[in-house]
């Protein structure tokens, strides 16, 4: 679309907003916002999975204190084997049958039941609390990558936008130079590295996370640089420039609700591949790492282990449709948000 | 200022109302029905157009915008029938519905009658209550007995087709056995018709590579390929410069007699209609205010609205140094008041005008005006 | 035109030298002792890194040197060395990394294209649909079904498609190529390559409808808003003409823009799919050789990543320039 029909649009929409008449009534600008939102039945059912999530992660340890996180199910398990084996003495056929009963510390692949609503993983630690404690890494780890990228997106592209020539020129090369970088390995490479240096485990996934904004900024960037030209272009710009008004100010003034929508936008669709990020990467064992839950880390056992794949889903299909409800509510909530700021739209 | 916007109880209240009629019409629309559901009969035969109190209503969220609000006016066949006013008085929505190209399914015929007088390849006439139609069957008209002008000709053409793509594709549509080579011709000739220097290169070059006015003939010539019997232009000049607007008007002058058919001609410009119509309808706010010949409404203009807009005319001759201009806006097209819409600006209210809205008058045999100045009880 | 391509080529070089820098510094983070570490790791699992070879990488990349002007001395002779198309010898396979990349992208490739063309196929049908229909029961269930599919991680959609048509149904192979105990040849190979890659690529064609089928509905929403198709419509055009001619022509040129960029998926391999199915694609071999420290091929394939996705980004600018007729490129 383009950037100046799609101002012009707005101005004319905020322009027919304001009623000349006293006695005709229409719908307040935040209102029809808020009421296109809540329209689409999809972005309520998105706003329903998130905040269900956030009361699953944050809440939910804090009522159901049965088991820790790092708490193993110490109360023993038995495992029976049963093996036979066949004699042949004089023609008749007898068959050994030899049970072997071992005792083993933590009660590991136990199946659900009251004690345990999901069962407990291979390793023995409830399924159902680790659930909770991974959706907080989650969704904290999210946050604070899609916050920062987009401070650091913001402060990059209105730097570039604003003062142009020779610093936009050498901020946007950069950003040309992230864009080519390969996501996955180079997290994998920082990993490594994360790796040789020691860092505790508890801590390495905000750290890659970091790294990850350092690369993941630029399409915010090109974003706010983008509207801060096209807001240059525009004709009342260089009006009030021609009539000495400070352009600066005008332009920060004129740019946040410009920009704004379109962050809210990009931010609440970003939470959603943020999380999917952190999730393949704790799945490769490069982000969260044992004995610390999260989602991918939970589903991280059945790359090896054919046994968990096959025969007890309740370890690591819980993780997985935690994930994709997640994923799934923000892309709901940021498809409905575009939809309901999205001054073309008419219906 | 906040008692000035709607509650939320009555936004979801409109949207209740909204969505039910929506739905109703846009079946309507698409439903499978049979040529007689909408087949009529024209109330005078030298018609080739009846518009019978159109009501055309857009359904937004802020209540029930009545655009066309029982328009009826008639195109008489071989004339140019004129309708001005200003921007937003619903004259643009009367040609879309006519071509019933109302975005959907906001957009909707309400109700009224679209009367047309269509002949098809055999010479057999048929009058269709266009209104009426389903879509299926639309293209029995649309097109082909009708066609349309557009106000933007720099957006109006499809950036990647070449302009004898998008021509040929006419000739194609009412005579689908043409050979590739029979659409080209029939494409140049019609290049030719609209005054074109070059068809041959104007035939093969992509719309960004020609300019707004040699857009503006190729869409002319677009129209003109099916030989339909009354052409829509709206606005045609609009976005035109003065000179080429003059030709552009020039052409659709001579077409006229050339295709010997009728044009409804939508503009705000009074000084075309003058050049231009044989008769006008004036709107304002979505109905019909006064209509007549183009001397009666030019020499005798009764609606005070007729009037103002006569005197806001820039002239030469004129003694004063300042536009006269009408006071005030048209009003919020949502929640109609029932009295005379233009009540509020018109400097020659009297005390009936805060009345039911007024009656149609005729003053002569064509010469029609709704005002209760002229209203005898 | 030619003057364009020129100057974006220049500007890719320098694109190129920066992503190489940046990949080459992280590189040289990693302690030596580290580096150390890995290779003899490699060497207790059976295959064996010659002395040879570890000098030649340690000449290569000014190992040992970590000083500032150290590391830049060693990526200018790492960079040397690449003008000489010598991106090193890897440790595992012992062969020039170029060769191992080459070796395993066939495969990678082939998964690829294929699930691109259905990706294409199935998802610009549904877009326009979904477009056409706007805010229909059509849309929404198109939108959400596409939405599921964006929102799957995809170790848990092929470990989920894994578990049930492979190992509980036993319809597909679970993991590798080709059947290791059977020696088919000629057509029943290519059968039963085929059964190994349909549970892979089923994976990444759903997983990557979603995005493409958002933007067809997108533009085509865009499109039949505009002007010239009320033009097609006021001509008498039939709606499926009006539709399948002129919309679609002007939806299909980001589509046609985005496929260049594609380029880089292509060839780059799906990482996590290839390793869930345990297939020899140049995702699963750079994965392996990361978790082992084969810095060599990790260094080669992250170029050859940046390098596929500058010309990517090449590539779509030029697509631009021939489907859109009005774009000239300056």
């Amino acid at each position: 679309m383009d950037e100046n029909t799609k101002n012009e649009a707005l101005e004319q929409s905020v322009e027919s907003e304001v009623p000349h008449d006293k006695t005709v009534r229409l719908m307040s600008p935040t209102r029809m916002v808020v009421r296109r939102f809540f329209r689409s039945k999809l972005s309520v059912v998105g706003l329903i999975m998130v905040v269900g999530l956030f009361i699953f992660s944050f809440l939910g340890p804090v009522i159901y204190t049965q088991w820790g996180e790092i708490q193993l199910d110490e109360s023993g398990k038995t495992e029976y084997s049963v093996s036979e084996t066949t004699y042949t003495v004089n023609g008749e056929e007898y068959t050994l049958r030899q049970t072997t009963e071992k005792y083993l510390k933590d009660n590991f692949l136990a199946p659900p039941s009251a004690e345990h609503i999901l069962g407990t993983d291979n390793e023995g630690y409830d399924v159902f609390v680790r659930l909770m404690y991974g959706g907080r890494i989650s969704l904290i780890v999210s946050f604070i990558a899609v916050f920062l990228i987009t401070i650091l997106g913001v402060i990059m592209g209105g730097i570039a936008g604003y003062f142009g020539g020779a610093i936009d020129n050498v901020i946007m090369r950069l950003c040309d130079v992230l864009i080519c970088l390969p996501g996955i390995p180079i997290l994998l490479i920082i990993s490594t590295i994360l790796d040789a240096s020691g860092i505790d485990a508890k801590y390495r996934i905000y750290l890659l996370m970091i790294y990850l904004t350092f690369i993941s900024w630029p399409g915010t960037a090109r974003l706010v640089r983008g509207q801060i030209l096209s807001l240059r272009e525009q004709e009342y710009m260089i009006a009030a420039e021609a009539m000495g008004f400070s352009t600066s100010r005008k332009i920060f003034k004129h740019l946040v609700p410009n920009v704004m929508p379109q962050l809210i936008v990009q931010m609440s669709l970003s939470l959603g591949s943020m999380i999917l990020y952190e999730a393949t990467l704790s799945y490769l064992n490069l982000g969260v790492k044992a004995p610390y839950a999260a989602w991918g880390t939970m589903i991280n056992i059945i790359s090896t282990n054919q046994d968990v794949l096959q025969n007890h889903l309740n370890v690591w299909v819980p993780a997985g449709i935690c994930i994709v409800i997640a994923v799934l509510g923000f892309n709901f909530i940021g498809d409905g948000l575009r939809d309901a700021l999205d001054p073309k739209a008419r219906r | 200022m906040s008692s000035n916007y709607l509650s939320g109880k009555e936004i979801r209240a409109i949207a209740k109302e909204n969505k039910k009629v929506m739905k109703r019409l846009e079946a309507y629309k698409y439903r499978k029905a049979d040529e007689s559901e909408y087949l009529t009969q024209m109330r005078d035969s030298s018609n080739i157009l009846e518009i019978d109190s159109l009501h055309t209503y857009f359904f937004t969220e802020q209540g029930v915008v009545k655009a066309v609000n029982g328009v009826s006016f008639d195109v008489p066949q071989n004339a140019t029938v004129g309708v001005v006013g200003e921007s937003g008085c619903g004259k643009s929505v009367t040609s879309m519905s006519v071509m019933r190209l109302l975005q959907g399914p906001t957009g909707q015929i309400y109700s009224g009658e679209i009367r047309f007088k269509s002949k098809d390849k055999d010479g057999v006439e048929k009058v269709y209550d266009i209104a009426k139609m389903p879509m299926d069957d639309i293209h029995k008209i649309r097109g082909n007995q009708i066609a349309m002008i557009f106000q933007e000709p720099m957006t109006s053409l499809n950036p990647v087709f070449t302009i004898g793509q998008q021509l040929d594709e006419v000739t194609f549509i009412h005579n689908p056995d043409a050979s590739k080579e029979e659409a080209k011709a029939k494409s140049i000739e019609m290049l030719n018709l609209v005054g074109i220097a070059m068809p041959e290169r104007v035939y093969g070059a992509f719309p960004h590579e020609l300019s707004g006015g040699m857009r503006q003939r190729v869409m002319i010539s677009m129209a003109l390929a099916s030989n339909p019997r009354l052409i829509i232009a709206d606005e045609p000049t609009t976005a035109l410069d003065v000179t080429i607007q003059a030709q552009i008007l020039d052409l659709l002058r001579d077409l006229k007699t050339k295709i010997d058919g009728s044009i409804m001609l939508i503009t705000h410009d009074l000084g075309i209609i003058a050049e231009m119509a044989d008769y006008v309808v004036v709107m304002y706010a979505g109905r019909v205010i006064e209509k007549g010949t183009v001397e009666e409404i030019f020499h005798n203009p009764m609606h005070p609205y007729t009037i103002g807009l006569q005197k806001s005319k820039p002239t030469l001759s004129s003694d004063s140094d300042t536009l006269f201009n009408i006071p005030g806006n048209v009003p919020n097209p949502i929640n109609m008041p029932n009295y005379c819409y233009f009540k509020e600006r018109c400097s020659r209210c009297v005390h009936k005008c805060s009345g039911d809205y007024p009656e149609m008058v005729q003053v002569s045999p064509t010469h029609f005006v709704a005002c209760h100045l002229y209203n005898e009880e | 035109m030619f003057k364009y391509i020129l100057k974006r080529l220049v500007m890719s070089v320098f694109i190129l030298l920066g992503v190489s820098m940046i990949i080459y510094f992280l590189i040289r983070l990693m302690p030596v002792d580290f580096i150390q570490d890995k290779i003899n790791a490699i060497n207790q699992g059976g295959a064996t890194v010659s002395e040879e070879t570890v000098n030649a990488m340690y000449e290569m990349y000014g190992l040992g040197d970590n000083s500032f002007w150290g590391i830049l001395k060693g990526y200018f002779s790492w960079l040397s060395a690449l003008a000489r198309f010598d991106l090193g010898t890897s440790f595992v396979y012992g062969i020039p990394v170029a060769d191992v990349i080459f070796e395993h992208m066939g495969v990678s490739f082939a998964i690829a294209l294929i699930a691109t063309i259905f990706e294409f196929l199935i998802a610009i049908p549904l877009g326009i649909t979904a477009a056409t229909h706007q805010y229909s029961f059509r849309d929404y269930l198109v939108t959400v079904l596409v939405m599921v599919g964006i929102s799957l991680p995809s170790f848990f959609f092929g470990q989920m498609l894994k578990d049930f048509f492979a190992l509980k149904l036993g319809w597909f192979p679970a993991s590798g190529l080709v059947d290791a105990t059977a020696s088919y040849t000629g057509l029943s190979l290519f059968g039963d390559y085929l059964r190994h890659v349909f549970l892979p690529i089923l994976t990444i064609v759903i997983l990557s409808i979603g995005p493409r089928m958002r933007m067809t509905r997108t533009n085509m929403l865009e499109v039949m808003n505009s002007d010239y198709i009320r033009t097609a419509r006021a001509k008498g055009l039939k709606e499926s003409v009006v539709i399948n001619k002129h919309a679609f022509r002007n939806t299909l040129i980001p589509l046609v823009t985005s496929l260049a960029g594609l380029l880089p998926s292509l060839f780059s391999g799906a990482i996590i799919t290839e390793q869930v199915f345990d297939l020899p694609g140049i995702g699963n071999i750079a994965l392996d050789a990361m978790n082992r420290g084969d810095i060599p091929f990790i260094m080669g394939y992250n170029m050859f990543l940046a390098l596929l996705s500058v010309i990517g980004v090449l590539l779509a600018d030029l697509m631009y320039g021939i489907v859109d007729p009005r774009v000239k490129l300056e």
